[in-house]
């Protein structure tokens, strides 16, 4: 199974979304999934990759990109865990 | 000053999910009360608990029941009842001059002993990402507050076992003198984790099981009574000005009169006779009355020897010669302590059956104790009562001791069980 796909079943199991709507060019922030639920879905995306996404905060774009992302984490994570993590974008939880 | 009625009731207890499936129970005198079948309650030393009968996934979606605790989970359905129950229009709601008051003991304790369980036992180095919002005090109120768009105060009161009388109380008193025109009032408790039993326990303030009926463990003013029972739930009334509800032609189950708050300050759990008797007069004082006017009382009565041997000194250091006049009805006996939840839920059970002229029974009282001599309305329910008026007491650890002063509503004027 591809990255995408996988994140395509979380967004499905957790989100109750609808798979036709999850397409590599489908925005995330399109979904109606909130700063928080962004934030629950890094956990997940931790839990379903074995990855350490960094504490300050992620945004993906598209769903195209999130897979991209996590690809490029894992193989990062594979050799150094710390030095070369892709730079991520601000998540803000509002808090 | 403003008359405060009680226009909605909402419940989420171990005697049932609904005012009348409680009322039925409580007045049959049927306990909650059970042994406990977890994966650690052979841990206990006497696994027993009042637990709700209750499904988050009924009442809420997957993404919002990923940010709820169970007592959250309690608040807002409990909330959700007593709105339904008011009749209330978000509409005709002024929405800055609504607020939320919500009393909890121990706040969101199941999430935080999760929590604690996935780092320090099972060695992961993360937590579910919304452990904050589920383990902080004030999530209840806030969700039902979110819930309902009101936007005047949303307060939580935590003050032990006696949080929810006191949530339900400071309402009174912003309703009273006019800064707001409805309160959603009440508490939530759901302390039933491993820790959060175990950390009970060690205090020694827990029943042990009743060696022939473990649902009679818990045994308030009884000779042989010897602890509390821990039970779950929330209580939620709808508090309203008293001109807004008969304006919109609400259903007034009662009218609230009263409200005392004073402190012990002398014993972080040790309650004192002069403490309690305090805040019973300051109840009076507030609702403007004289102790004849008080017609029953709902009592703490925990089931635990010092609290029930002090809360009957102090009622009759209240009430003189006529506290042996007064029936005294004790519910932990059937549904357990709530611990924040306590107070909300037994007024409400007092003025439910009050409309029903029924005064509660106090349960599993089998061996009088030289020490509890009063009227406790043993072991059945009194039918007929003419009862209008009762006092509800809540104290609590912590010394803060919160007591409520209600009427029901009928044919004549609450209003006038005050003045002399």
């Amino acid at each position: 199974m591809t990255t995408l796909e996988r994140l395509t079943g979380i967004l499905v199991q957790r989100y109750k979304l609808d798979p036709t709507q999850l397409t590599p060019d489908q925005p995330l922030d399109g979904l109606g999934i909130d700063s928080l639920g962004m934030v629950e879905m890094l956990f997940f995306i931790e839990e379903e990759f074995g990855v350490h996404l960094p504490s300050e905060g992620v945004t993906f774009g598209t769903l195209g990109q999130a897979a991209k992302y996590v690809d490029e984490l894992i193989a990062a994570q594979k050799g150094s865990r710390q030095s070369t993590r892709p730079q991520p974008a601000s998540t803000d939880p509002g808090v | 000053m403003r008359r405060v009625a009680i226009t909605g009731i909402g419940l989420i207890s171990p005697l049932g999910n609904s005012c009348a499936e409680a009322l039925t129970n409580a007045m049959a005198g049927r306990s909650a009360i059970r042994r406990i079948e977890t994966p650690w309650s052979d841990r206990l030393s006497a696994p027993l608990a009042a637990c709700v009968s209750f499904q988050g996934e009924e009442h809420f979606p997957p993404p919002r029941l990923r940010m709820l605790d169970r007592v959250g989970q309690f608040a807002v359905v409990a909330a959700r009842q007593a709105v339904g129950a008011a009749r209330l229009d978000a509409a005709t709601l002024n929405r800055e001059r609504a607020g939320v008051f919500i009393g909890s003991g121990m706040g969101g304790a199941q999430s935080n002993d999760e929590g604690y369980l996935s780092l320090y036992r099972n060695g992961s180095d993360r937590v579910k990402p919304f452990s904050v919002l589920m383990g902080m005090t004030n999530a209840p109120a806030a969700w039902i507050g979110i819930e309902y768009d009101l936007a005047g105060p949303n307060l939580t009161y935590s003050t032990a076992c006696s949080s929810s009388a006191v949530a339900i109380g400071e309402a009174w008193l912003r309703l009273r003198s006019g800064d707001i025109d409805l309160a959603i009032a009440g508490g939530a408790e759901a302390p039933l984790s491993f820790g959060g039993m175990k950390a009970w326990e060690a205090l020694h303030t827990l029943a042990s099981e009743d060696p022939t009926d473990p649902s009679a463990s818990c045994k308030p003013f009884s000779a042989d009574r010897c602890g509390l029972v821990l039970g779950e739930g929330a209580a939620v009334l709808i508090l309203e000005d008293w001109a807004r509800a008969t304006c919109r032609g609400a259903s007034i189950h009662g009218e609230l009169l009263g409200y005392g708050l004073a402190t012990d300050a002398s014993h972080i759990t040790r309650p004192t006779v002069a403490g309690q008797a305090a805040t019973m007069r300051a109840a009076l004082r507030s609702a403007d009355m004289a102790a004849d006017a008080i017609d029953s009382i709902n009592a703490h009565g925990t089931g635990t020897q010092v609290n029930d041997a002090v809360e009957t000194a102090a009622i009759k250091e209240v009430f003189r010669g006529r506290a042996y006049g007064i029936p005294v009805s004790a519910t932990k006996a059937i549904h357990g302590h709530l611990l924040g939840a306590s107070g909300a839920l037994e007024l409400a059970l007092a003025l439910l059956a009050l409309r029903q002229d029924v005064l509660l029974p106090t349960m599993h009282l089998r061996v009088p104790a030289p020490d509890c001599d009063l009227d406790y309305v043993p072991n059945e329910a009194r039918r007929g009562s003419h009862a209008r008026t009762v006092m509800s007491s809540s104290f609590a650890f912590g010394g803060t001791n919160a007591v409520l002063i209600a009427a029901k509503h009928g044919a004549d004027d609450p209003g006038s069980a005050r003045g002399a």
